[in-house]
């Protein structure tokens, strides 16, 4: 039972974006389409994962003092696998994708959740927590590309859903676009927060 | 000290190990990336100068970090020449490749490799409507920009409202020309 708790929780209640506010430079940089999101949402899954459950395992032989580095450099290793592997199987997402894939090492949401989880909880319980995390963040850029890509570009994931009477904003796409969506989905997401509470 | 000497083996242990990780990562992964590399230059070759793969042969005359040029040959003869130039565009480098004539006559045809200019409007370079204008071009780099559609092989005309961004691919595709035929002219002594 706690450990679901564990799972769910980066879902909504400890939301990584629009509840912590953090890895705001892929949130706003790639979800301007669906494909660059998943992309880069698989990637933090692959990421997030893979160091929590390495720094879990290594947590009681690391000395404090040098936590934070160690933590890094498993990050970083898994990131440059990531990297290389996009590299080679999906030379299209890669590019696209640019210099954000590598800048994954320096996510928030990764050395965070290393910080505050694995590193003090077990292997079963930092993975989950991973896990729901990567949720929790895959929802968030979904929302966030999903209304960017449909409304900047009219079409979803590459196909069109709005018809040719539409003229899409171009705004949208532009980095100017992602600050407008990531507030409004804040706000919603507040809003129905404080009408549960309440 | 004893404290010290832990620090350093634990984090030495583990830059090593990730090191090890990542070059056996490597081995499977940099065959593949340097094909597609190989593969995405042919097919920019074969859209730019109408090589073909099958009977075609390209030769590398000169690989710089901002120049590519490259002799695309058909049995003995050179068939064209391929030209990757780059530059700054509005927001970010522009790179590009066009293909021309063996004696420089004209430009074949003209493609946008990178770019992150505005969507919308500098980033209609990519737009075929601007980059068929290139066929027929005259290659003498000193092309002029000009507001209105234009038959003229020595103007190109701009995409409104992207002023900079066609300046900036007129002026990478002049200063590439220049640099080719010079090459060109050093090989040919």
């Amino acid at each position: 039972m706690k450990l679901w708790k564990e799972f769910i929780k980066g879902w909504w209640k400890e939301n990584p974006v629009f509840v912590m506010v953090l890895g705001m430079c892929p949130t706003l940089a790639v979800t301007n389409s669906v494909k660059n999101a998943i992309g880069m949402i698989g990637a933090v899954a692959f990421v997030l994962v893979g160091s929590s459950f390495i720094v879990s395992v290594i947590r009681k032989m690391v000395p404090n003092q040098v936590r934070i580095a160690t933590f890094i450099v498993v990050i970083a290793t898994f990131v440059t696998m990531a990297d290389r592997y996009l590299a080679a199987y999906y030379p299209d997402l890669s590019k696209a994708l640019g210099p954000y894939v590598p800048l994954i090492v320096v996510n928030c949401i990764i050395l965070g959740r290393q910080e505050a989880f694995a590193s003090k909880n077990g292997v079963v319980a930092s993975v989950l927590d991973a896990l729901g995390m990567s949720m929790g963040f895959g929802i968030a850029l979904m929302l966030m590309s999903s209304v960017r890509e449909i409304l900047g570009s009219g079409t979803w994931l590459g196909m069109r859903v709005l018809g040719s009477w539409y003229i899409p904003w171009q705004v949208m796409i532009l980095p100017a676009g992602a600050f407008f969506v990531l507030g409004f989905l804040i706000w919603g997401f507040n809003s129905i927060n404080k009408a549960f509470k309440g | 000290m004893k404290d010290s000497l832990r620090m350093i083996a634990v984090l030495t242990f583990f830059a090593v190990l990730s090191g090890g990780i990542l070059g056996w990562f490597n081995t499977f992964t940099e065959k593949r990336v340097k094909e597609n590399k190989l593969r995405e230059l042919i097919a920019s070759l074969q859209s730019v100068t109408g090589m073909d793969p099958n009977t075609d042969t390209y030769k590398i005359v000169r690989k710089d970090k901002d120049f590519e040029l490259y002799r695309i040959i058909s049995g003995t003869e050179t068939k064209a020449y391929a030209v990757v130039g780059e530059g700054n565009g509005y927001q970010d480098k522009i790179r590009l490749i066009f293909g021309v004539k063996p004696d420089f006559s004209e430009i074949i045809a003209l493609k946008i490799l990178e770019e992150k200019e505005t969507p919308g409007l500098g980033a209609r370079i990519e737009e075929e409507g601007y980059l068929k204008q290139w066929k027929g071009k005259a290659a003498n780099g000193s092309l002029k920009l000009v507001k209105t559609p234009t038959e003229n092989p020595y103007e190109v005309q701009a995409i409104s409202g992207a002023t900079i961004s066609s300046t900036a691919v007129l002026d990478i595709v002049n200063k590439s020309v220049a640099r080719a035929k010079k090459l060109i002219k050093e090989a040919g002594k």
